[in-house]
């Protein structure tokens, strides 16, 4: 690593930037803690009576577990099939191609507003409307550009002579792409599969529309006392995602320490 | 410098591009195409067939034409920002090791945890009159009354630049990350500084990640309807609001087709700028 | 108000109770444990909390009928009951709409006939039953004040003193939530207009002229309801025009406010019957029952702040939360609650308005 002037400048300044990100989140925590039945900050009382709400009101807990499914599913999903189409994309050289990128981008580009209403007929007649088959495929199309930008991005940096070796020493296509491709394209899967994940589980307009008697997500229970006066529980549930993600990293970081250190004679 | 691989070595076979693009595709073209092109056919109909007054009014009335230019704005000035923010962010990412890249890392992924309202909200307790940052700066001395800072377009970029940012890190972080680091290092060797490591070995190379990350933060952008209605001012209107409009107020399903297909027809051209930006610098990449 | 008066009228009102729940389970032809579920749609949250307590869970327990409740905001709910309409496949019986929502489209909704619901005649508050709706609340946009900037005796009671910059200073806030004419009807009466002048064609020439002087003082153009309690709560904001519901919510949690019902613009939020809707019977059953219990009808005002189409349930409110009814006194006279005509003009005319609007507020 370089300790260089031009370095010092950057870590300065991406410092800063990473205060302007963390910021505004570190807000939220302290509002979470207020005594009051409204969001202020800075609080001017504190208490745990919105982490109460939040765990003893089946309508908040309810649509958290729904949520976490339904994001849990079509994030794996629209990682299987993004990935696949990346490769796809790539390897035929398909990606240069403006219309094409928009094709990809398709999901993200139409309007939320348009896709609702568009899920919202389509579910009916499927008979989906507010079952969690119906909120995966939703969500699972919302997000496939999520994934395939950024593996494709990164697939694009990877030689595809590293296959062709592969297959020349006899192994098969497949066991060249799992083998040889996939491995050097991990930083991007794994990027692309927390962006369909966030995505999806952050999804307000379409999950609103596709939602029934069943089927209620937490952005969609977040938003139902907008009109009225928003419930200091929307800053609890964002302190205690923050806690598990923060739980999750440090666990990640251990993880990782640990795998590297059991062949770490050559330190 | 290295011998080329047999030609179409890389490339897959029709068999095999099928079968990755079959889910996807059919995703792509079942459940999405279809039922979106069936509801953007209604901007050309009415109760009579078919009809280009949609188009008419579309044009005709300068409030569509001026807040798409005003939508287009926004999103590339948010755009320009994350390249600027999360371009060196993410060359840094890639320099950390140990503690430090995990911190890095989890402050990155954070706001993503966050729901965007909470983080309107936050940003708009920042923001206010009698807010924190206004406090700050009139303590300072630095201003002798509060600033409006909540409800300007100003704020609608700062929110927007800093839920999408992320959006812009992690994809080019990955593409660096890719990069063998042995070509930075030999660029080093060879008496190269990071600066001019960073333009003439990471920059070309990055470049799909930069496309990528530009491509997602300014799509998002352009569909926002939710930021600048709790942080903007009344000129802060963005396209999807007058669609929202039409299709849940006024029930105008058609004309909100229309504009619909006009956001569309915008987005295609910028990504078609971007691909050309893309092209001309690969072939700068390419002469040597 | 007076103790005795006070015992006068609850007792009358207990009884009238009585006979009209009985009246509601002897519609014609209705049989009383009728078991097929009657579909409910309206707003979740803090309001759908409370009609679940004070009239679903009741009605059920009186009829046998279970209600099972979908929540839809304002926003999206017309949308899909226009897909609905489209499949041909309505799922639901009752909505909660606006006035103007019902009235720019008949055709989604059933007609409604109050003479068969005893109910309306028993308890109705005026406008309790049109030919499409029963009132469900009365939510008003009301006048609401900073009461630190504006003292007793200096308050602000009129549009006209909203737009009066030189004798009440202070940042403004508006709605920009989708209907405009809201504002415009303010506008007008700030122009001069009173309440009973306000008559389809809305001159609207005149309103946007009027929305010329103000739009400089105005900080913030708010979008959700939370957003404008929040304008006041931060003092962002002197003057707003804003839900009552909050502002009384605001008042009662400290929010340095008051409002007025003066020159209030009532949209009307209104339970009305699909067209084909699979219940109807239910529906009717539902709605006549509504309208009954003024005791429910004071304890979810209580709760939420917004008054109902039950006209006795002030009195069952405590002596000192009535001066906030809408239902007290001349409230509901002095303000103007929208009218099916009007509501009806308007129903073609929104597209352009808002068109208009928007391009308004952006030049």
């Amino acid at each position: 690593m370089t300790r260089s002037g031009p370095f010092l400048t950057l870590s300065v300044y991406c410092t800063l930037i990473l205060c302007f990100l963390v910021g505004p989140i570190l807000i939220i925590i302290p509002m979470s803690f207020t005594a009051r039945d409204f969001l202020e900050f800075p609080p001017s009382g504190y208490s745990l009576r919105w982490y109460v709400a939040y765990f003893s009101d089946p309508d908040w807990t309810g649509p958290t577990l729904f949520s976490l499914k339904v994001a849990t599913l079509s994030a794996i999903a629209s990682t299987v099939f993004g990935t696949m189409a990346a490769l796809a994309l790539v390897r035929g050289r398909l990606l240069s191609n403006a219309l094409v990128n928009a094709m990809v981008a398709a999901p993200m580009v139409v309007p939320s507003v348009i896709t609702a209403v568009a899920f919202y007929m389509l579910l009916t007649r499927l008979r989906l409307l507010g079952s969690t088959v119906g909120f995966v495929l939703a969500d699972t199309i919302l997000t496939l550009p999520f994934v395939i930008f950024p593996v494709a991005a990164n697939l694009q940096r990877i030689e595809p002579r590293l296959e062709w070796t592969a297959l020349s020493l006899g192994a098969s296509r497949f066991a060249a792409i799992r083998l040889v491709t996939l491995p050097l394209a991990r930083s991007g899967i794994a990027v692309g599969a927390a962006f369909a994940f966030i995505t999806a589980f952050d999804e307000a307009t379409v999950s609103a529309f596709i939602s029934s008697f069943e089927g209620k997500t937490l952005p969609k229970k977040m938003f139902e006392d907008i009109d009225w006066s928003l419930s200091p529980v929307i800053a609890a549930v964002g302190s205690l995602l923050t806690l598990v993600s923060i739980l999750t990293a440090i666990l990640l970081a251990l993880l990782r320490s640990g795998t590297r250190s059991t062949p770490a004679h050559d330190h | 410098m290295t011998p080329a691989p047999p030609r179409g070595a890389g490339q897959y076979g029709p068999g095999l591009l099928t079968l990755l693009l079959l889910p996807a595709g059919l995703l792509y073209i079942v459940l999405f195409g279809y039922p979106i092109g069936a509801l953007l056919a209604r901007s050309v109909q009415d109760q009579h067939g078919f009809t280009v007054n949609h188009f008419t009014r579309l044009f005709s009335q300068p409030l569509y034409l001026t807040i798409l230019e005003h939508t287009l704005r926004v999103s590339l000035i948010v755009t320009a920002i994350c390249v600027a923010l999360g371009y060196p962010l993410a060359f840094w990412l890639t320099r950390l090791r140990g503690v430090a890249f995990s911190i890095a890392i989890a402050c990155l992924f954070l706001p993503l945890w966050t729901s965007v309202l909470a983080r309107i909200y936050a940003w708009n307790f920042l923001l206010q009159k009698a807010g924190p940052i206004n406090r700050l700066l009139v303590s300072l001395h630095l201003i002798d009354a509060p600033l409006t800072l909540l409800y300007t377009d100003a704020a609608v970029i700062t929110v927007m630049t800093h839920v999408l940012l992320p959006f812009m890190v992690l994809p080019v972080y990955a593409v660096i990350n890719s990069i063998p680091r042995d070509l930075g290092r030999a660029a080093q060797s060879l008496g190269a500084g990071i600066a001019s490591e960073f333009r003439h070995v990471l920059l070309p190379l990055s470049l799909p990640g930069l496309l990528a990350g530009s491509v997602m933060v300014f799509v998002i952008a352009m569909g926002y309807f939710i930021i600048p209605a709790l942080v903007g001012g009344p000129r802060s209107l963005m396209i999807s609001t007058l669609i929202n409009e039409q299709i849940m107020t006024v029930l105008n399903w058609s004309f909100g087709a229309a504009i619909s297909t006009l956001l569309l027809f915008a987005v295609l051209v910028v990504l078609a700028l971007f691909a050309r930006t893309l092209a001309v610098a690969r072939r700068a990449e390419g002469g040597a | 108000m007076k103790p005795a008066s006070n015992s006068m009228i609850s007792r009358r009102g207990i009884v009238r109770t009585g006979l009209a729940a009985t009246a509601g389970l002897a519609l014609p032809g209705i049989v009383r444990a009728q078991a097929k579920d009657l579909v409910l749609v309206a707003s979740g949250g803090v309001l759908a909390n409370s009609f679940k307590k004070h009239f679903f869970d009741p009605f059920t327990q009186a009829t046998g009928i279970p209600i099972r409740f979908v929540p839809a905001a304002d926003a999206e709910m017309l949308a899909k009951v226009k897909a609905m309409t489209e499949a041909g496949a309505i799922e639901w019986d009752i909505v909660a709409a606006n006035l103007d929502q019902i009235a720019a489209f008949p055709q989604f909704f059933a007609g409604i006939d109050c003479a068969a619901l005893p109910n309306v005649a028993a308890f109705g508050a005026p406008g309790a039953c049109d030919s499409y709706s029963v009132l469900k609340q009365l939510d008003g946009h009301v006048l609401t004040f900073n009461t630190q900037q504006f003292p007793a005796g200096r308050q602000p009671g009129s549009w006209a003193d909203f737009w009066n910059v030189k004798a009440f200073p202070g940042p403004r806030a508006l709605p920009n939530h989708g209907t405009p004419w809201v504002v415009i009807a303010a506008a007008l009466m700030a122009d001069g207009l009173t309440v009973k002048d306000m008559r389809a064609p809305l001159d609207l020439d005149r309103g946007f002229k009027k929305l010329n002087e103000i739009k400089p003082h105005v900080t913030a153009w708010w979008k959700t309801g939370d957003q404008s309690l929040q304008l006041m709560r931060g003092g962002e904001a002197a003057m707003i025009m804003m839900y009552s519901g909050p502002a009384l919510r605001g008042r009662s949690q400290g929010v340095p406010i008051d409002m007025t019902w003066n020159q209030a613009v009532m949209g009307s939020g209104r339970w009305s019957v699909l067209k084909n809707a699979p219940n109807a019977r239910g529906a009717a059953m539902f709605l006549n029952y509504f309208l009954s219990r003024p005791e429910a009808h004071a304890a979810f005002t209580a709760e939420v702040f917004y008054d109902t189409a039950n006209k006795d349930a002030v009195n069952f409110m405590p002596p000192d939360r009535r001066p906030n009814s809408a239902l007290y006194n001349d409230n509901l006279s002095r303000a103007y609650q929208l009218d099916y005509d009007l509501a009806k003009w308007l129903g073609p005319v929104h597209d352009t308005l808002l068109e208009r609007w928007n391009t308004w507020l952006t030049t």
